[in-house]
């Protein structure tokens, strides 16, 4: 059997077109439940939903280079080739990439900080986090895992409060494991095409930090100064 | 003619005035922090800490002035200072602004400077 034919019938059987559909529409709603939830392994059901009909498709059709009849064949057989051998090593590869060399890349540019203060909000909080200096002088702060982020220019044009508000904000990206859900929703990106549609919960991450800054602060004050002066630089 | 002596140690086609200003204050006292150099401008004109920061970053950028992290107690720092001291980058600039006319006009530029000192 030709690839074409094997194509055709596989399309044209109704339980496996069956399947595709049903497994499709459940990606669909894994994306929907992420926007509103933004769990993320909803994302990565989402993926396997959204990819496992193409792996299917692939590999139930005859698609062996030696068949090739016409160039609708041809750009069949490639299609089948490229789901089966490249996808699963690149997704491998860009996974691996992204979560084990990112944060090392990261701890490269910084080093450990002791700050009394900072223990003092691991403490309260009851989240376990670390400090890290960046040398910087451009007034930046980020959660990457356990490990916060944080550059000498914030020190530099931030008072104490401003900077208190500052980490209990990153504080809540350590224990919400927001960076966690960033990366997996740009890895998720880089793979499936509905997945460009949808619009990150990233954003709503960040105001539940805000939320939580001020609420432990019992002041909005300070990180709302903290901001303006952020953004001025 | 005009007079060399207005012009000596005026930077402002070459930097911004506040990065002017900034090395300025660096030159006399060495190691400052970005909080004791705004300090000192505040007095002088409205400047405001994070425009002090950024012409700090950009003439560390820029290889004018040296940093090092000093760490005190509630925090972290930069301390600041001059890579060379006024005279020793004034020369530079001369330096470069002359290389840069010979390396453009090569012999014209040769025969006007000794044309230009032969008068004086």
């Amino acid at each position: 059997m030709g690839i074409l034919e094997s194509a055709v019938a596989f399309a044209t059987d109704p339980g496996k077109m069956l399947i595709i559909v049903v497994s499709m529409l459940l990606g669909i709603a894994a994306i929907l439940a992420w926007k509103k939830y933004s769990k993320p392994w909803m994302l990565y059901a989402h993926l396997m939903l959204v990819l496992s009909p193409l792996f299917y498709f692939a590999l139930s059709i005859n698609c062996s280079f030696s068949l090739v009849k016409g160039l609708l064949s041809w750009c069949t057989a490639l299609f089948a080739k490229f789901v089966i051998y490249i996808v699963p090593p690149l997704m491998a590869l860009s996974f691996i990439g992204g979560y084990l060399l990112i944060p090392r890349l990261y701890k490269l540019i910084a080093k450990p900080l002791s700050l009394k203060s900072f223990k003092e909000l691991c403490v309260l909080t009851g989240i376990k986090a670390e400090l890290y200096l960046v040398d910087k002088a451009k007034p930046v702060a980020f959660a990457l895992g356990k490990k916060i982020f944080i550059s000498v220019g914030m020190f530099e044009l931030l008072s104490k409060k401003e900077l208190e508000a500052v980490l209990l904000h990153e504080l809540h990206h350590v224990k919400a494991r927001s960076s966690w859900n960033k990366f997996s929703a740009g890895f998720v990106r880089m793979f499936s095409p509905i997945a460009w549609f949808s619009v990150s919960s990233v954003e709503r991450e960040e105001k539940a930090a805000d939320l939580f800054s001020v609420k432990m602060q019992k002041n909005g004050a300070y990180l709302r100064s903290a901001k303006r002066k952020v953004g001025v630089f | 003619m005009y007079s060399m002596k207005d012009k000596v140690a005026d930077f402002d086609s070459l930097m911004s005035p506040l990065e002017n200003d900034v090395l300025r204050v660096l030159w006399p006292d060495k190691n400052m922090r970005v909080r004791e150099i705004h300090d000192k401008l505040k007095s002088k004109r409205k400047v405001a800490l994070s425009s002090v920061a950024v012409i700090c970053d950009r003439l560390h950028d820029k290889g004018i002035v040296a940093r090092k992290i000093e760490t005190a107690r509630g925090g972290v720092r930069y301390v600041y200072y001059p890579m060379q001291d006024k005279c020793a980058f004034e020369k530079s600039i001369v330096e470069d602004t002359v290389n840069k006319l010979i390396e453009s006009f090569g012999p014209t530029a040769v025969s006007y400077f000794n044309e230009r000192f032969k008068k004086r």
